[in-house]
């Protein structure tokens, strides 16, 4: 709160140390909604410069957080849309190795979690936003609604069947193993 | 493994670096400092220098200590830091609750920072002599599959020879029974395409017996392919490896395997699908050399099948009461199986309990996207006994005996760790045997490789009671966002002190970056 408090009234090493603390998080979401690591650089500057510009407004450390994440799931679906226009599409294939830093843990199956990450990149950008903000973020659907301005019957649908389809397709994977 | 526990694991948090945040001060109008910009290009031992200082505020007079270079003696390790230690304690900059924590850093690196000291409290750290508490060591399980798989392309050699496997993502299931020695008792090796995979799975899991023990759990590895192998030949398609290592005294000629090959190719007709409210039970004495001697077949309520009703068991728990229930639940399954069959429970050595199993459960969703369970299983269940042997003094479920109980020497090792780990608690935590976990936050601390404490905070899990949590991690990488945290090691502990107050507490062993060259 001292930080925030600090950031609002203009003090650049508090923003900066708003910015250490959150970009990771920013950054990792961005990757995983528009799949291209130089888009989801680009959106996270474009978050905290977009935030600076903002602090006047952010009440709390939660807010703040809640700000964060909704502006980079905007930006994100922006993107998006904004290479559906161009007739880019997300490079799906370059994606299918492992997750970009994921280090399994010991025991891990490499070639499941490669499978698994490029299965949740095939979900729709509302799905997968959802699945991104309960599994990296560990948000509630209740908080995922809030952030994403959705009815939280959306969001626990877009929960269920995507659950549902994944675990159809790694079906094969996990069995017996 | 679930797929929402491996969504968690693929979904971890990834820093795009320092670079970013300097590009994003840059574009707000703040220039990197000069010592930041240097000349151009930043080294990477430089940034991860700096966003540790970032955390750490001392005073004055501990800067030039470590200007005068004892630091540097520390650093390398050579000798205990002779600076008395200090620790900074600051307010949490984030997280959805004010209660998420204040950090306090342990003593390492004595340096200033341009953090408003309004921030900071500084306090008097005695933890120079706190114990060394390093991480529990865990056998690695990647020698053991590497021989079992050595052992695998010895009696399956197309795993290695032969063209190269068309689909990417076809695969070799193996399953070896090994003894300890390395004699392998069965094996099997199946390629099998993504859409056999649950059915070649399965078939070949049914090899694995379910009596060796509980300490004995069936383990697997995965191997891409071509690995190379030490014999310079590559796999010629992935491979997962299924094994278990039965104990020496394992005895296959008495294998649940056996018995549910020989009951499935007798009673194909007693199989039931798995959802109907009854199932047949088979209770059955064998011959020595592993035929039926008596059998009695019963149609059951599912509900009913176990050998062994709970309200027999009552009362017995505890981890003293695990040989008293496994005697107990001996007992009573010889008494009942005794008297099915109407023999003496003289005649009854090692007795065992088995799902015959065949089809399988999916979870398929229509063209609507409605999910609709697909449960193809059918199953019996049997009971079966085979005859004492000279030698044998009692009946006893399943061959080998339960795990080995921990010995003296390993309490003496656990107890050896609860009292370190009080004392860290006690010195650095103290008000975790006062304030509540709920109010005020888990207490975390971080450690080193070494077992050196590096820090410790107050973590709100927000009533998870996972470890580590997602705010764990997160406040670990606050605490120095160049933590290798995913290469961390976690426990939770309970610890009770001197007044018989308890205190829950998560222990954190962080990989930390390379140290860089040169301390400033």
């Amino acid at each position: 709160m001292a930080v925030l408090r600090l950031a609002c009234a203009n003090d650049r090493q508090a923003f900066r140390k708003l910015v250490t603390t959150y970009q990771a998080r920013v950054f990792s979401i961005a990757l995983r909604l528009t799949g291209q690591r130089a888009d989801a650089e680009d959106l996270t500057q474009d978050v905290f410069v977009q935030l600076h510009a903002a602090l006047g407004q952010i009440a709390d450390p939660g807010h703040l957080e809640r700000w964060l994440l909704r502006t980079t799931y905007h930006r994100s679906i922006d993107r998006l849309r904004q290479h559906d226009r161009q007739g880019h599409k997300l490079p799906l294939e370059s994606l299918a190795s492992a997750p970009e830093g994921h280090a399994p843990e010991s025991g891990a199956d490499p070639m499941a979690a490669s499978r698994l990450y490029h299965l949740l990149l095939q979900l729709q950008p509302d799905a997968r936003a959802v699945m991104v903000l309960r599994y990296q973020e560990d948000l509630d659907p209740v908080d995922i609604a809030k952030v994403l301005d959705m009815p939280i019957y959306t969001v626990k649908s877009h929960l269920r069947r995507s659950l549902q389809w994944l675990r159809t397709q790694c079906a094969g994977d996990s069995h017996g193993y | 493994m679930d797929i929402e526990l491996r969504l968690r694991e693929i979904l971890t948090v990834q820093d795009p670096g320092v670079q970013l945040t300097d590009a994003v001060m840059s574009r707000v109008g703040d220039q990197p400092s000069s010592e930041q910009s240097g000349a151009g290009i930043s080294r990477l031992s430089d940034a991860r220098a700096r966003r540790r200082r970032r955390f750490v505020v001392v005073g004055t007079l501990l800067a030039m200590a470590a200007a005068a270079g004892m630091l540097l003696v520390h650093r390398g390790g050579n000798a205990p830091p002779k600076t008395p230690p200090a620790t900074a304690t600051i307010p949490a900059a984030t997280g959805p609750d004010p209660v998420t924590a204040t950090v306090a850093r342990a003593p390492a690196v004595p340096e200033v920072t341009s953090h408003p000291p309004a921030q900071e409290k500084v306090t008097a750290a005695p933890s120079r002599d706190l114990p060394l508490l390093p991480p529990l060591v865990y056998n690695d399980p990647a020698p053991t599959e590497d021989l079992v798989l050595q052992k695998a392309v010895e009696r399956h050699p197309e795993l290695v020879e032969g063209p190269e496997v068309d689909g990417k993502y076809d695969m070799f299931f193996v399953v070896m029974v090994m003894r300890a020695n390395g004699s392998v008792i069965s094996s099997a090796a199946r390629l099998a395409r993504p859409e056999e995979f649950r059915a070649v799975s399965a078939e070949l899991q049914r090899m694995l017996p379910k009596d060796a023990g509980y300490g004995y759990p069936p383990a697997n590895g995965q191997r891409a392919r071509h690995t190379r192998l030490p014999d310079g030949r590559s796999l010629r398609a992935n491979v997962v490896l299924n094994f278990l290592i039965v104990p020496d005294g394992y005895d296959a000629t008495r294998s649940s395997v056996k018995v549910d090959q020989l009951m499935r190719a007798r009673h194909p007709e007693l199989f039931l699908p798995s959802s109907d409210v009854d199932m047949n039970r088979v209770t059955i004495l064998l011959t020595g050399d592993g035929n039926i001697d008596r059998e009695k077949v019963e149609r059951v309520r599912a509900s009913d099948r176990q050998s062994v009703r709970a309200a027999d068991i009552q009362g017995i728990s505890g981890p003293e009461g695990v040989s008293r229930l496994a005697e107990r639940l001996s007992s009573l399954t010889a008494e009942r199986i005794a008297s099915t069959l109407g023999i003496n429970v003289d005649q009854i050595g090692a007795m065992g309990n088995l799902t015959v199993e065949e089809g399988s459960f999916v979870v398929l969703e229509d063209a609507n996207g409605i999910a609709r369970p697909d449960d193809q299983r059918r199953r019996f269940l049997v009971v079966y006994a085979w005859p004492r042997r000279e030698g044998e003094s009692a009946p006893s479920m399943g061959q080998a005996q339960l795990p080995k109980p921990f010995t003296a020497q390993d309490f003496q090792q656990e107890s050896d760790r609860k009292a370190v780990e009080l004392t860290i608690v006690e010195r650095l935590v103290p008000d975790a045997f006062t304030r509540r976990n709920s109010d005020a936050g888990t207490p975390v601390v971080a450690l080193n490789t070494r077992g050196e404490v590096i820090g410790v905070m107050r973590v709100n899990t927000r009533g998870e009671e996972r470890v580590p949590s997602r705010a764990t991690i997160r406040e670990l990488q606050q605490l120095d966002p160049g933590f290798g945290v995913r290469n961390s090691r976690f426990s939770s502990e309970t610890l009770r002190n001197k007044n018989g107050a308890t205190a829950e507490v998560t222990f954190a062993w962080v990989d930390l970056p390379p140290e860089p060259a040169q301390a400033k």
